[in-house]
């Protein structure tokens, strides 16, 4: 009997221990749920008042902010100087402090919102903010920042970025980052092929062939652009004339023939055999090990190849986008907006000065000295006390800027469903591109399945 | 339980038994029903909570329409996730995938460990498990490690495979492991395979020592050939094991692709190395449409409720051979 | 059975050898990329000519590997523990006794088995959620606190103990739970440690339950924080592996400390 009671002691003790924390589970649930309803009904009465009550610099507001250039080695130092700035100054003098959560899966803000952690600025990508918006308590900058003050902060932001974030005529987003492809040429494979990177080339004909003869003089490859990259692929097909989605947002428009064409175009290349093979990563791994004569890519990686060029003793140079005849091309951007989801008017405060601080000439000066994304306060790159020098010193930021005025902004597929859009979309383009898949229907064929989705 | 009959199990106690012998004996008897289901209850409880509680939950969420964000309640949709779900083409191509993956483990957990367990088990000592230890190794590191090296081994520029494939001039341009369709899903098998053949080759080797020698003596003596031996003895006495490893193997073998289907291609390019759970895990944590998910979760377990009562049979017929 | 030619012997070890080095190449070219250095890492030379420590220095600055060990030798260790306890209960209860609803029981057992993580993943996701355990190495414990491997495994050997020698202890007067602990136990505690050992590690290797829980490099276990590393960092190859070095060390010095008890304990396995 002596054995039996151990046993049964131990499976009292077990059991005792799970009745315990099932309670305790009911019990936190409640809690949880309680402050669930209060966020949803407190929005309301932030935008009912039209002032922000005052923080408290004695007892500072904490606000977290969600970013996934803080988790990108190349930028995290950059970033991390921005926050320390702004928790340093006006954090201090103010009352706020950030505490900024490197985002390295991208999506961990959506499964920290699932788990009902407190996330209260995130920078967003473009292209999902629509369905953010209706399912994940985004709020509108009109609706929970003082007006007046927002408009007088907007001017000198460049208004095409300011459209990006705008959904209803409301804006949900406010460009942080920002950046658009550029042609990264590798000089010393450009040299050792014959090719002169200070004269670039200019349409993808003139790549085509530069590709061709880098590979032949070289044995490396000649041109890269993964065709799972996702939004350059945008500019490519806008650049001839096409689009990729409707403008009124309500249907897909990108197996046009002028989206057909184009990426035509790309396969050729793609199967010209000196076209890098490989995913985003592992093309950008290629171009970084020296193994690339030309890449198109977002300039937000421009520090992480200008650091491994110069350890790799190759220079790397910039031009822009390429395009199809005579046409001029048109680049998309990428990059991020700042989306709020503040749950009380203090909380709205603390991120007020937030985003004035790092969407203010300062912030972008750092964002862009430092991080290496584009000045979104485009005056900042002629004044000698903001962008000016460094803009000098790193001449591939005028190869960026010089095609802003042409930039068009990456689609913002409509509703809940626009992260199946978006990889539907890029689905049909890796096997348009790397398969022997016929373009055309390969095209159709997600242009309709999409369309279906847009109209549930 | 309170209805029980005392006299048909109680052995007879030496001499007269007191009234308060009786009740004594009355209470250690209900103990003695008790017993088993209380040596069962941490087991059953904690199954409860962890398996049976949320697959009610996922059930009701499959006919629901949910974020999982907090605040947020599922919004009741009969069976358009059902309906959906068949018409989604990455749906579709992932129980290709899922039935792609079930097959085409069988030979890594089952004929290839079973070869090399019948080979070393005919070793001497040291020789034997020199190889089994060496075959354990890559079960034992954990599906991080082992992605992270086979991503930069399969790297298209930089991995030595394809350094080596160029060389060589078996290729004259390098593959995409990760983002060639016609490659992808076989990498991905390649690598689950890779590691669970030292785990197969030591469950197999495990019931081949369980094997008493006595048999093959007798075989020996009687001068049967090494085919017939394997044929007639080793073969029936392993079956159990490897009707284990069968149902392990197809139950499991998405489980075990799913780490490297998240880590190296994302179910990509356009879908064709993704699973069923690798779905699942996407509608859920990335697209953020729970009832999706838990439809998809539902389909599954029907299905492979199924294919396991069909094992489940089979076991039956075979499990004579194990006394 | 030990009539073989040596034609054969050579063959057969000719291909296990080759087995044998698909098996552990990985290791090594994990091994020796991380202690290239920066002009050797694309090459394919088989050994670092001059090695370097800086791809560890490097790791070692970026991630808390020291923490991100510890918490996978808890979460491990004590997923381990639990699975061992319920189980081994469990298993003894279904062998030692005849029982009403012991068929029932079998198939809730078996049905788990059926049951995939993603189908559960969600309401247990809210779970830990609602008890406060996300980021918490409890949160990752707790849901595999069972294991119905471990108790179909504990259940198949011992049912191989003969009934008698458990008859006769009883009849001697050894308890229930003494005969599970003083008779059974030791008689087979060479598959009990081998158990333990497959518990452990799969406890060490689980993924996409701690991938959903923890987030934070300092919650997470060692193989959590190494797939941050690798999603976060491109190129740094020769940082890369000396982190998944780093993961790997632990579990293969337990290896090597304890291989003879792993795979002997397998092979000593079978009582008269």
């Amino acid at each position: 009997m002596q054995g039996w009671k151990k046993g049964a002691s131990l499976i009292l003790a077990l059991t005792t221990a799970f009745g315990l924390t099932a309670c305790g589970s009911s019990g936190n649930n409640n809690d949880s749920n309680a402050a669930a309803a209060g966020n949803a009904s407190e929005p309301a009465e932030a935008s009912a008042s039209a002032e922000l009550p005052a923080l408290d610099p004695a007892n500072p507001t904490k606000v977290t902010f969600y970013s996934y250039s803080l988790a990108y080695p190349t930028m995290k130092a950059g970033m991390e100087e921005l926050l320390n700035e702004f928790n340093e100054t006006v954090g201090k003098e103010k009352g706020v402090i950030v505490e900024g959560i490197a985002d390295t899966t991208l999506t961990q803000w959506k499964t920290d919102i699932q788990a009902g952690k407190q996330v209260d600025i995130v920078q967003h990508g473009f292209a999902t903010m629509d369905s953010s918006r209706q399912t994940l308590g985004f709020k509108a900058f009109e609706d929970v920042f003082p007006k007046d003050e927002l408009e007088s902060h907007l001017q000198g932001i460049s208004p095409n970025a300011q459209a990006l974030g705008k959904i209803d005529g409301k804006m949900y987003g406010l460009a942080f980052t920002f950046s658009t492809p550029i042609l990264f040429m590798n000089g010393k494979l450009f040299q050792d092929a014959g090719l002169d990177p200070n004269n670039p080339p200019k349409t993808w004909d003139d790549v085509k062939a530069a590709a061709l003869q880098i590979k032949e003089k070289t044995g490396k490859d000649g041109f890269g652009l993964a065709p799972n990259n996702g939004w350059t692929t945008e500019g490519v097909i806008l650049s001839n004339g096409g689009k990729v989605i409707a403008d009124d947002r309500k249907s897909a428009e990108f197996a046009s023939d002028e989206g057909i064409e184009a990426i035509q175009m790309w396969k050729d290349l793609y199967h010209s055999g000196a076209h890098a093979v490989g995913t985003d990563s592992e093309v950008t791994e290629q171009f970084m090990a020296g193994n690339l004569g030309m890449f198109l890519q977002s300039t937000s990686v421009y520090s992480g190849i200008k650091s491994a060029s110069e350890a790799a003793g190759w220079q790397v140079y910039g031009a822009q986008m390429p395009q199809f005849g005579d046409k001029p091309s048109v680049p998309v951007n990428s990059g991020s907006m700042l989306a709020v989801r503040p749950d009380s008017d203090i909380k709205a405060a603390a991120i007020w000065e937030f985003v004035k601080f790092v969407t203010g000439d300062r912030g972008y000066t750092i964002i862009t000295s430092k991080v290496g994304y584009l000045p979104l306060r485009t005056a900042l790159a002629d004044d000698p006390n903001g962008l000016k020098d460094f803009v000098d010193q790193n001449p591939l930021y005028r190869v960026n800027l010089a095609q802003l005025d042409r930039i068009q902004p990456v689609a913002i597929w409509p509703g809940e469903y626009a992260t199946e859009i978006a990889t539907a979309f890029t689905d049909a383009i890796v096997k348009a591109v790397s398969t022997d898949a016929d373009v055309r229907e390969t095209l159709t064929q997600a242009q309709d399945q999409i369309n279906d989705m847009l109209q549930q | 339980m309170s209805h029980m009959e005392p006299t048909a199990v109680i052995p007879p106690l030496a001499g007269t038994a007191s009234a308060t012998h009786a009740s004594v004996s009355r209470r250690a008897l209900l103990m003695r029903r008790l017993k088993p289901y209380l040596y069962l209850l941490p087991a059953i409880v904690l199954l409860i909570i962890w398996m049976y509680r949320p697959l009610l939950y996922t059930c009701y969420l499959a006919f629901q329409k949910w974020g999982m964000v907090p605040g947020t309640e599922p919004t009741f949709v009969g069976f358009d996730n059902f309906t959906r779900l068949f018409r989604t083409d990455s749906f579709v191509h992932s129980i290709g995938n899922t039935v792609f993956y079930t097959v085409g483990l069988l030979p890594f957990s089952i004929v290839i460990p079973l070869i090399l367990a019948v080979v070393t088990d005919g070793m001497k000592g040291k020789s034997k498990n020199f190889y089994r230890a060496i075959f354990f190794i890559p079960m034992i590191l954990a599906p991080v490690s082992v992605g992270a090296i086979w991503r930069w081994l399969f790297h298209p520029s930089n991995g030595l495979v394809n350094n080596l494939l160029l060389k060589l001039n078996v290729v004259d341009r390098p593959i995409a492991f990760f983002s060639d369709a016609q490659w992808a899903k076989w990498i991905i098998l390649f690598i689950t395979g890779w590691k669970m053949i030292g785990f197969a080759v030591l469950m197999f080797s495990s019931a081949l020592t369980g094997i008493n020698r006595e048999y093959y003596e007798a075989a020996s003596i009687d001068g049967a050939g090494k085919f017939r031996v394997f044929i007639r003895i080793t073969a029936p006495l392993v079956s159990p094991m490897v009707l284990f490893m069968l149902t392990m193997s197809i139950l499991f073998a998405s489980q075990w692709t799913f780490a490297y289907i998240d880590m190296l291609t994302a179910g990509g390019p356009y879908g064709s190395s993704t699973n069923v759970y690798y779905e699942m895990y996407k509608n859920a944590f990335a697209n953020m449409n729970v009832g999706f998910s838990s439809a998809a979760a539902l389909v599954f377990f029907v299905v492979f409720g199924l294919i396991a009562l069909g094992l489940n049979a089979l076991s039956r017929k075979l499990s004579f051979y194990d006394n | 059975m030990n009539k073989r030619s040596p034609a054969l012997t050579l063959v057969q070890h000719g291909l296990l050898a080759l087995m044998c080095v698909i098996a552990v190449f990985p290791l090594y070219w994990m091994l020796i990329s991380a202690f290239k250095n920066e002009s050797e890492i694309f090459t394919a030379s088989m050994f670092p000519h001059k090695p370097v420590l800086t791809n560890f220095t490097y790791a070692f600055d970026e991630m808390p590997i020291f923490r991100m060990m510890l918490n996978s030798f808890s979460i491990a260790i004590m997923t381990g523990v639990f699975q061992m306890a319920t189980s081994l209960l469990a298993a003894y209860a279904l062998v030692r006794w005849r029982f009403r609803g012991q068929g029932l029981i079998f198939s809730i057992l078996s049905l788990t088995w059926l049951i995939p993580y993603q189908a559960v993943m969600v309401p247990n996701y809210s779970l830990v959620n609602s008890m406060g355990l996300n980021e918490n190495i409890m949160g990752i414990v707790l849901p595999y606190a069972v294991s119905t491997f471990a108790i179909l495994s504990l259940y198949q050997s011992f049912q191989s103990f003969p009934r008698v020698l458990i008859e006769a202890a009883s009849i001697d007067g050894l308890s229930d739970f003494g005969i599970l602990v003083k008779l059974i136990l030791p008689n087979i505690k060479s598959m009990v440690a081998s158990l333990g050992i497959i518990l452990f590690l799969n406890g060490w290797s689980e993924y996409l339950w701690p991938m959903l829980i923890t987030k934070e490099m300092e919650n997470a276990p060692i193989e959590i924080g190494l797939r941050l590393f690798v999603n976060s960092d491109t190129n740094m190859w020769g940082s890369l592996m000396a982190a998944a070095t780093a993961a790997c060390i632990p579990i293969l010095l337990i290896y090597i400390l304890l291989q003879r008890q792993i795979v002997d304990s397998f092979v000593r396995y079978g009582m008269k």
